[in-house]
């Protein structure tokens, strides 16, 4: 099994590179290629059973997006094919239409969803940040998370939706839905270590990779912290702010 | 029409401040809320004292705020710092209240001012500060910082093209606002602890912003603290004007090169971040026109505030109760690396988690998988206990770090922990959040209540 992360030195922000490292004991025979900002994707080259990135900075989209432009037909390819991938937080609107600045201009994206982040400005000209945990549903399985971002995703359909919401801010205001997904590409605006937040989720995507009866590790910490936060965010508590 | 509405706002802040003064509360904020709700460009209005010094960055800012408030002090100068106060906008409106009298003329000679790094928008461009300090910028907390990219545009576009800057060369994030401004550097030379690849988890600043090449360091210390050059397009950090050239714990004393004078220091506290701020508060106040003599006499007679870190001796063991700021995951990891690296028998107590969080809401935890809780993977630390209502995510953090679960006593009640805690060894450390510290002293003081009374004694630091 090869797993690329993408650009881990620049898309690291709020804990993300746990997802990858809890993945790892989860998959120890795993081959894992970390590649950086400055160099050529390995996907390019050889085929990988799956590819991550994770949350960044909005200049560090701009430059993602030029690298990424160039291989289009490539990243379409790799996700018709059934190329795993998991795009967590900001880095899924990558894969959109564009992204939309407060100034109206627009950045192209790279086309494989249709939708286009919008972001605004504050009273005061900040970028607006909007801040969630979430409860939500994909199937059976009950998926927790957080999400803080400076745009929402405009134009999914229900269809092409991940996750449903149970509580908090989906894909943008007012969605009963959250992130997308196309294949086995999977992306949403859940961020930091969404993997080692949601058990269930690593034993389903261990399984499209090939893993036979999927073992996690540490895998009665992992169940109970779950267990403890899916308990606490049914409860009555804020949720945005 | 301004003035007098100038003048209402001040004469009520200073009536709010006495009336909430007598009635025993702290009255940091309340008045300067009270003033610019009624004067919305109070701090234009505010004839500023002669000399108005403030101090922003992530990490280090309360230090060095207070640091330079006690030199000058020390130095003859008559200040009024809002170091018992709010560093956003409301805070320094009190502060102002108080830097002034009835009919608004200066009374004290200097402001030294901790500014929070996201209000600085709010109060900078108005207050006009002669000097801003600039400790460093790092990720912090998510939800109010985003990330430092954020947090440098907000500062690049705010701060005033007047005011003079003392920035952090070992700070590549920060040492790069703006260019335009009069500026001094500080830096510490290479130290045999340095590196020159990072062993962190998190550097925020591992690209370079021209050509997108991974830096190299000359030296690194922590995270991105180092000096950077890019091996390809020459991108490189700035060298220091103020030059921590020898740091001597031994003696207890830093030397500091500046205009080829070598100049001796007392260390105020042993922990390296700490020693960032005692020198950006001697380049602040050399660069000001204080003399080596005046800055080491008072440097001398320093400590760092009790909130931020106490020792308290207990037979032959020394209680540490000392701040792991949550959320924030650089603050969290200096102080892992300080405890891990420390000697002797130990014992962690882990308390970090968001008390306001915790009330009505759920602390997102992303941030611990930024932490370096891997120091703690020591033989002589012995026992980490992990209390409070994430604990749940703390002992999978730590697992993942490689921590054998023998050593990990998890317990959502911080009192119940104590029960539990090993208290036979030659440290025990108390790790506390900004938001947990009156939790944490109760904490504390159930676990001194095991040792008898007469062995107790608070440690001079």
């Amino acid at each position: 099994m090869k797993i690329e992360v993408l650009y881990p030195d620049v898309c690291c922000l709020y804990g993300d590179k746990a997802n990858m490292r809890y993945f790892r004991l989860c998959v120890p025979q795993a081959e894992v290629f970390d590649t950086p900002l400055s160099e050529t994707p390995r996907f390019l080259t050889e085929d990988v059973d799956m590819i991550t990135l994770g949350s960044c900075t909005e200049s560090n989209q701009e430059r993602i997006l030029a690298r990424l432009r160039p291989h289009m037909e490539r990243i379409r390819e790799l996700a018709d094919r059934g190329t795993v991938f998991l795009l967590t937080g900001n880095s899924f609107e990558i894969f959109g239409r564009a992204i939309r600045h407060p100034d109206g201009s627009e950045s192209e994206g790279l086309g494989l969803f249709d939708f286009t982040a919008e972001q605004e400005l504050t009273d005061d000209g900040l970028l607006k940040r909007f801040n969630s945990l979430f409860l939500g549903t994909f199937g059976e399985m009950e998926i927790v998370g957080y999400t803080s971002r400076f745009s929402h995703a405009v134009g999914i359909s229900e269809g092409e939706a991940l996750f449903k919401v149970v509580k908090g801010l989906g894909s943008a205001p007012g969605a009963g839905f959250e992130g997308v997904r196309k294949n086995n590409v999977f992306g949403t605006y859940l961020l930091g270590p969404f993997l080692v937040q949601n058990p269930a989720f690593v034993k389903y995507l261990l399984g499209l990779l090939g893993v036979d009866e999927p073992k996690l590790a540490f895998e009665d910490a992992i169940q109970k912290a779950y267990e403890v936060r899916l308990a606490e965010l049914k409860k009555d508590i804020v949720f945005d702010d | 029409m301004a003035r007098l509405r100038y003048f209402l706002a001040l004469w009520a802040s200073k009536a709010a401040y006495a009336l909430l003064r007598l009635l025993k509360h702290n009255a940091t904020m309340f008045p300067g809320q009270v003033a610019l709700t009624l004067c919305p460009d109070y701090f234009a209005q505010t004839r500023k004292c002669p000399h108005v010094f403030c101090v922003t960055g992530t990490n280090g800012k309360t230090t060095t705020t207070n640091m330079v408030a006690d030199l000058l002090t020390a130095a003859g100068y008559k200040v009024v710092s809002n170091r018992y106060g709010s560093n956003i906008n409301t805070g320094v409106a009190t502060a102002l209240t108080h830097s002034v009298g009835i009919f608004g003329k200066p009374k004290v000679d200097a402001l030294a001012l901790e500014v929070d790094e996201k209000f600085s928008r709010k109060i900078l461009p108005y207050i006009h500060p002669d000097y801003l300090v600039v400790t460093n910028l790092f990720r912090d907390s998510i939800k109010r910082n985003a990330h430092p990219e954020f947090i440098f545009n907000i500062l690049n576009t705010y701060i005033p093209k007047e005011t003079r800057l003392v920035l952090n060369a070992d700070c590549l994030q920060s040492s790069r606002l703006c260019p335009g401004n009069e500026r001094v550097f500080f830096a510490i030379d290479k130290l045999p602890t340095d590196v020159t690849a990072c062993v962190n988890l998190i550097n925020d600043f591992s690209v370079c912003p021209e050509c997108d090449t991974k830096l190299e360091y000359e030296y690194l210390r922590y995270h991105h603290i180092g000096k950077a050059y890019c091996p390809k397009c020459g991108f490189r950090s700035f060298d220091g004007d103020y030059r921590l050239t020898n740091l001597d714990y031994d003696a207890g004393q830093i030397t500091v090169l500046h205009d080829g004078a070598e100049s001796v220091y007392p260390i105020v506290n042993r922990a390296l971040y700490n020693v960032y701020n005692e020198l950006a508060a001697i380049a602040l106040l050399t660069d000001f026109g204080l003399s080596r003599e005046t800055l080491a006499k008072a440097l001398g007679g320093m400590g760092v505030t009790e909130t931020r870190y106490k020792e308290t001796k207990a037979g032959k063991t020394v209680l540490i109760r000392t701040m792991a700021k949550g959320q924030n995951s650089v603050s969290c990891s200096r102080t892992m690396d300080f405890v891990g690296h420390e000697s002797g028998e130990r014992s962690v107590f882990i308390m970090v988690d968001d008390m306001y969080e915790r009330k009505d809401s759920h602390e997102f935890i992303g941030w611990i998988w930024d932490v370096d809780f891997e120091f703690l993977d020591q033989p002589d630390i012995r026992q980490i206990i992990l209390a409070g209502p994430r604990c749940y995510d703390y002992q999978l953090r730590m697992l993942v770090a490689g921590i054998p679960a023998e050593k990990l006593v998890v317990e959502p009640d911080e009192f119940k922990a104590v029960d539990v805690m090993d208290k036979d060894v030659d440290k025990l450390y108390l790790l506390h959040d900004t938001s947990t510290l009156d939790l944490a002293i109760e904490v504390e003081k159930k676990i001194l209540a095991v040792f008898p009374a007469a062995q107790q004694r608070e440690a001079a630091q």
